[in-house]
């Protein structure tokens, strides 16, 4: 590979000041210790992880939203440290993300139109009034969604409708990372895998890099090439999706595998019997 | 639990509203000329004077219409400018964090500590006594409050996930205060905005009772108030009428803020 | 398995109508018998978090309810609120979808567990707090005595929803009331704590009504389930059958979406 990756990680250490109470003195959290990766331009890398596990720190420091202690975060090459806050802004356009709750990521006083058009409006060279209409029409529909939605209010949308919303918002300005923090997990069953074939078709017309930061190690293999396991800010196992599910090398890995919930039934019985013996084998 | 307007309050706002509104136009007396034939007269439906006349001969109900005007013209202004100091005030402490927000809010504790009729005081003694020194006297002090309660509201907005969204959309900061924060405010401001004006006006009555407010011949309700009060033996309807517009005024905004106030601000 | 004449909960034509007239819930039926795990089934606004609710008497204030609910010999539907309060957290407990908030922040959870308790039985400090013991045991609770004077928000997520199931057992119910007992937590934490219901129920012998969303929490652990939808049962049976091979239409889409999402897109295979 000549190219550089498109967001890259070094080394990159958190930590969070904890007290637990006015007078104890500071300890820290490590929230991340020295987690490295890089994605490829046209990659598609899941981050697993549980609650604690250093996922949620990893999304704001991609985006500079914490001060890491050490390491560094390029992207396209570029390290983000030494960019004043509006180049700062200006890079972040180049790595856009997509939320956990759709709804709670649409500002409930706009609406569908000025939530897509705002990252237009927010660039230097801001399109003008008729051409902007132009290109959220066009990614409206990009997304699977009726344009006539525009002048609605984003709180009168369905979870479904919103997070294409949210989908559309991100990719309006071209990035080239989209960063997804599970993104279907707020989301009926019958919507995720919908949203998720979204993904992988947008990911494949538009040479999109995905970042998919998940709990779940099924939507995980449905959209990731590659996975990456993060537990307790540290990552304990990397490769391609498929190696990791089928050799996990950590003992979380393994234990996050048996704990999944599956619609097999006879997987889901040998799951259960493996975790509490003959008890419940009938 | 019951988020219906209280019915009787709005419509006697409303009374109140349109009397001081329409007054000029409807009353054919004026609040300031005396005339000197009819002093004193008593409360009658004949003769043209249904509440009486004070001491100078002014129609009493037309005196008592004007200074609810001018009385919720003070309210209103006072509030207008304390709530825009208010609100730009919190929002940038509460969105900016950090050193800039201890720098403000430090400020904000100081000018807390400022009693609040010494400082007006020093302002008639400099500027002299005049109307537009009270909406900014009251103004400037009332705007305290509403910038504490919507700097903690900025704090928790700030983290919500639609303002990480339009920050890492490349927002500057100035448009995310502008167009996400202060339209999510926008509730919590109304409900204040109800409960300040029955304050300030509170505060104008008594400043104008203790003659630092409108200056005669303008009227207010704080003037009529001290104006009553010197013919309290003689004449107590003098004293009450006011009083009862007052008491009115003050509980119809609050009833009605309150109930805002648990409809949109939790 | 349990013999099939003892029925424990049987609901005929239950119906919740909403104060502006909308049908939350229409023509109920279903039977859980004792020691059963029955998993209610639907997506958001299916009515299935109302379902329960409703046979607590906790549905939304101004709606009103019809049909039947019999819960051993007794009827819930116009059941009157002190009667209702003797039985819940007595013969029937509940386990909700968000510990946290179920739990009150501000007391140790000693005082919490023998609360429940006093409320419904004449029993001592020492008695009830030596019975909460055994109840944070029997949810394998890792050091209960510690636990019992710790505060809720000391706890992990897990931790929490194990001390609330601690509390729902302590009367030793005959049926469990549970609303997305594990939506809220991590994907192994939702194992352990599933795992749990099952053993409590071979241990306790209690019945368990669960509400869910999720196609595979019903693999794991129910015998049968009901599907909702716009509050109406469009499918029920045994959770093997509705898991290999639907009889509705909409059943059959559940578990579609679900299938689809465990067995990837085959481009995407190679």
């Amino acid at each position: 590979m000549t190219l550089p990756p498109v967001l890259e990680v070094r080394d990159l250490s958190v930590r969070h000041l904890r007290r637990s109470s006015l007078f104890a003195r500071a300890s820290y959290l490590l929230a991340l210790d020295a987690v490295s990766f890089a994605l490829a331009r046209g990659e598609a890398l899941a981050i697993v992880g549980e609650s604690g596990s250093g996922k949620s720190t990893l999304v704001r420091s991609l985006f500079r939203l914490h001060k890491p202690q050490s390491g560094q975060v390029l992207v396209e090459g570029v390290d983000l440290a030494i960019l004043s806050p509006s180049e700062l802004r200006e890079r972040r356009r180049s790595m856009q993300m997509v939320f956990q709750d759709p709804l709670a990521s649409l500002d409930p006083t706009m609406t569908v139109e000025q939530v897509v058009a705002e990252p237009l409006q927010a660039q230097r060279d801001a399109p003008e009034k008729t051409a902007a209409h132009e290109r959220v029409v066009q990614q409206l529909i990009a997304v699977g969604l009726d344009p006539a939605l525009m002048k609605r209010r984003s709180q009168r949308l369905s979870g479904g409708q919103a997070q294409r919303v949210a989908i559309a918002r991100a990719l309006i300005g071209n990035p080239a990372v989209l960063i997804c923090d599970e993104p279907v997990s707020a989301l009926d069953a019958s919507l995720r895998a919908q949203i998720l074939d979204l993904l992988v078709q947008l990911r494949r017309t538009r040479g999109l890099s995905l970042l998919f930061i998940t709990h779940d190690l099924s939507a995980a293999r449905y959209v990731c090439e590659n996975t990456l396991v993060l537990h307790r800010g540290q990552v304990v196992e990397r490769g391609t999706t498929q190696e990791v599910l089928t050799r996990p090398q950590h003992a979380f890995t393994r234990q996050l595998l048996e704990s999944t919930l599956t619609v097999d039934p006879v997987l889901a019985r040998q799951r259960r019997a493996g975790l509490i013996g003959d008890v419940a084998a009938r | 639990m019951n988020h219906t307007l209280p019915r009787i309050s709005v419509w006697m706002l409303a009374a109140l509203l349109l009397a001081a509104l329409l007054v000029p136009w409807i009353s054919p007396y004026d609040y300031f000329t005396p005339a000197w034939d009819q002093t004193n007269l008593s409360p009658a439906l004949a003769g043209g004077h249904l509440l009486g006349t004070d001491q100078l001969g002014r129609d009493l109900l037309v005196r008592l219409m004007w200074s609810t005007r001018i009385s919720l013209l003070v309210a209103l202004a006072a509030s207008l400018i304390s709530l825009s100091i208010g609100v730009s005030w919190g929002v940038t402490a509460g969105y900016l964090g950090g050193r800039t927000d201890a720098l403000m809010m430090r400020l904000v504790d100081v000018l807390y500590s400022v009693p609040f009729t010494p400082f007006v005081i020093v302002l008639t003694v400099v500027f002299g006594r005049n109307l537009w020194l009270l909406f900014v006297a009251i103004g400037a002090v009332s705007w305290l409050d509403i910038a504490r309660i919507v700097r903690g509201q900025t704090r928790s907005l700030r983290h919500r996930e639609f303002v990480v969204a339009a920050d890492i959309a490349g927002v500057s900061p100035s448009r995310i205060m502008l167009r996400h924060i202060v339209p999510n405010l926008m509730g919590i401001v109304i409900v204040y905005l109800t409960l300040t004006i029955p304050t300030v006006i509170l505060t104008e009555a008594f400043l104008s009772y203790l003659g630092l407010g409108a200056q005669a011949p303008l009227t207010s309700l704080g003037v009529m108030l001290a104006d009553g009060a010197a013919q309290m033996r003689a004449r107590p309807l003098m004293l009450i009428m006011p009083a009862t517009v007052l008491i009115l005024l003050v509980y119809c905004c609050n009833r009605i803020g309150d109930r805002l106030r648990d409809r949109y601000a939790g | 398995m349990p013999a099939e004449t003892d029925l424990l909960l049987q609901l005929r034509n239950l119906a919740l109508t909403r104060a502006d007239g909308l049908q939350v819930l229409q023509a109920i039926n279903l039977d859980v018998q004792r020691g059963e795990i029955v998993a209610v089934v639907g997506e958001s606004g299916s009515g299935k978090s109302q379902l329960l609710l409703s046979l607590l008497g906790l549905a939304m204030p101004g709606s009103k309810t019809g049909g039947s609910a019999r819960f051993l010999d007794q009827e819930l539907i116009g059941m009157g609120e002190s009667q209702l309060r003797r039985l819940r957290g007595d013969r029937i407990s509940m386990l909700f979808q968000d510990p946290m908030s179920a739990l009150n922040p501000y007391l140790p959870l000693r005082i919490q567990l023998i609360e429940v308790l006093q409320a419904h039985r004449q029993i001592g400090s020492a008695q009830a707090q030596a019975r909460a013991l055994e109840a944070l045991r029997t949810v394998h609770m890792p050091d209960p005595e510690q636990v019992l004077r710790q505060y809720p928000h000391e706890l992990s997520g897990g931790m929490r929803q194990r001390a609330m199931l601690a509390m729902a057992i302590l009367s030793e119910p005959d049926l469990l009331l549970a609303d997305e007992p594990t939506t809220a937590l991590d994907v192994t934490t939702q194992a352990v704590v599933l795992d749990l219901l099952l053993e409590l129920r071979e241990r306790l012998g209690m019945s368990i009504l669960l509400v869910t969303h999720d196609l595979g929490v019903v693999a794991r652990t129910a015998d049968r389930a009901v599907i909702l939808k716009d509050g109406q049962v469009v499918e029920q049976g045994s959770a093997l059958q509705l898991l290999t091979a639907p009889s509705s239409a909409y059943g059959a889409q559940l578990l579609q979406a679900v299938r689809q999402l465990e067995r990837p897109p085959a481009e995407l295979d190679s």
